[in-house]
């Protein structure tokens, strides 16, 4: 799993994947999801568009991150999922409570 | 591709979670050749991830160096995976629904295979381990 991140605006952090999410991967990056919130990141857009699986231990990453910028008023935005991904997503239902926008522009104004 | 005849094919893992990548892409590879939508063979994929994935968890208890088979047998109407650890026994009947939405990855494992096959059972007959069976039917037209 590659995690590359950039601030796209003041108080926004951007982060791409590249790899897929599963059992073994999923504690690095929630160890880096982490290491962001740390250094106070509360605004956050997860590009999944190199993320081609994703499994129920890579879901259990991003509702613990949800959960906790949910607590501290941040905000969680994915986008550019790919059809399998946003499946995985869909069958949990957890596309009621997430914010998954089509592309990265509609995912700033959406963090924003 | 539809098949007439029955064919198997056995995968051999070791119980590390870092296995499961590479077998994955082996498993990829070998769907290509199902005349199935990428809907379903990545369905599938993420069904046959959580087995294996529950295999090295909750079998296992996360020690390495234990074996993992899958059997893969495309028939005409069908493809049946088999997923046999030969580790601590689970009692499917004391495995919860998930809360949905979820709230946890806790439970979605089961949830993920039922919702994304057709079939899922546990033979109960295996005296040692366990051994899963998840079925997913051919669409009618082909």
């Amino acid at each position: 799993m590659k995690i590359h991140t950039k601030t796209r605006e003041p108080g926004i952090r951007s982060v791409h994947l590249e790899g897929d999410l599963d059992f073994h991967s999923s504690p690095e990056l929630r160890r880096e999801l982490g290491k962001f919130l740390e250094t106070g990141a509360q605004k956050l857009c997860v590009n999944f568009e190199k993320v081609r699986y994703i499994d129920s231990s890579g879901l259990a990453t991003f509702i613990e991150l949800f959960q906790k910028l949910k607590r501290s008023g941040g905000k969680l935005v994915l986008f550019n999922l790919t059809q399998g991904v946003r499946s995985v997503f869909e069958i949990a239902k957890l596309d009621s409570i997430f914010s998954l926008a089509k592309n990265e522009e509609e995912a700033l104004s959406l963090v924003s | 591709m539809p098949t007439s005849h029955s064919s198997k094919i056995v995968f051999i893992l070791k119980s590390r979670p870092e296995e499961l990548s590479p077998f994955r892409e082996k498993l990829r590879a070998l769907l290509q050749n199902e005349n199935l939508t990428e809907a379903v063979r990545e369905n599938i994929l993420v069904a046959i991830g959580e087995a294996c994935t529950n295999a090295i968890r909750h079998a296992y208890k996360e020690k390495p160096g234990h074996k993992i088979l899958l059997t893969v047998e495309s028939q005409k109407d069908c493809l049946v995976f088999r997923v046999r650890d030969f580790g601590e026994k689970i009692d499917p009947s004391r495995i919860k629904p998930p809360q949905l939405p979820a709230t946890r990855g806790g439970g979605l494992g089961i949830y993920f295979m039922k919702e994304m096959m057709d079939k899922v059972e546990y033979n109960m007959r295996r005296r040692r381990g366990n051994e899963l069976i998840l079925t997913k039917f051919r669409p009618k037209s082909q």
